[in-house]
């Protein structure tokens, strides 16, 4: 089970890095939005569209790191039972495919969900008020 | 002068709202999610919430199901701004009691005219 290990360890460090970009891009844009504020300058489309896309960048990297866990998750199942019975492995494999696959499913659905506008074919729909 | 509540749990969002909000001239109050929304909509006077939808503690759903259950903001518009961007997020959040659903990235002519619209309606 060392190969599992290597692969915990190797989505651990994959979680940790989206975690750092998500601060820094989150920071990046404060300072910039702090400097405009400073210097009294309005907010262009331009500037409106990049703070805007730094919230779907956090989305979709946050959705990815709920995958992550789940995955890790799976795993961590897997190795207790594949310890404790060695027979049961070929069925535990079959269990963790399927863990696997329906995060794998659940994570590409969120990446559709997270996308705002870009996920829509047309921008231009009609706004209803209720 | 009209309040306007911001409710969202990233920091960079509140800021770019406040500062659309703030280039109307009107005051802001900012929550960085439902509950604690929730308890600042009992103490200030609010004509017009800006929600985000995934929010940690309380999300933006539980928020505004909440938020109609008070007499005093059963009237009050609510615009749901979000990353979310499947019909279904459009039902609940109508369903719940929004009344404007935007999906991001949304171009500040056109969030200005919708608050416009709504805060003075």
């Amino acid at each position: 089970m060392l190969m599992l290990n290597s692969v915990d360890e190797l989505l651990t460090h994959i979680k940790d890095v989206q975690k750092d970009v998500i601060e820094l891009s989150s920071e990046s844009l404060m300072k910039m939005s702090g400097f405009m504020e400073k210097n009294s300058l309005e907010i262009d489309e331009d500037i409106s569209m990049a703070l805007q896309y730094q919230d779907i960048i956090t989305q979709q990297l946050n959705a990815t790191i709920e995958a992550i866990d789940s995955m890790r998750q799976s795993i961590e199942i897997f190795s207790h039972a594949y310890e404790s019975d060695e027979s049961l492995a070929t069925q535990s494999m079959v269990k963790l495919q399927e863990k696997l696959n329906a995060t794998l499913k659940d994570a590409k659905d969120k990446k559709n969900r997270f996308s705002g506008k870009f996920a829509q074919n047309n921008e231009d729909e009609d706004i209803e008020f209720f | 002068m009209a309040t306007v509540m911001v409710v969202d749990d990233s920091k960079t969002v509140r800021n770019y709202h406040s500062s659309i909000l703030k280039s109307m001239g009107l005051e802001i109050v900012e929550a960085e999610n439902g509950m604690e929304a929730l308890e600042k909509s009992l103490s200030s006077k609010i004509d017009l919430y800006l929600v985000d939808v995934n929010m940690p503690i309380m999300d933006g759903y539980s928020f505004i199901k909440d938020l109609r259950k008070q007499e005093s903001h059963k009237i009050v518009p609510v615009i749901m701004v979000t990353t979310q961007a499947k019909e279904e997020d459009k039902v609940n959040a109508y369903k719940v009691g929004a009344n404007l659903f935007e999906t991001k990235p949304i171009k500040p002519d056109q969030l200005k005219a919708y608050i416009d619209i709504l805060v003075t309606k």
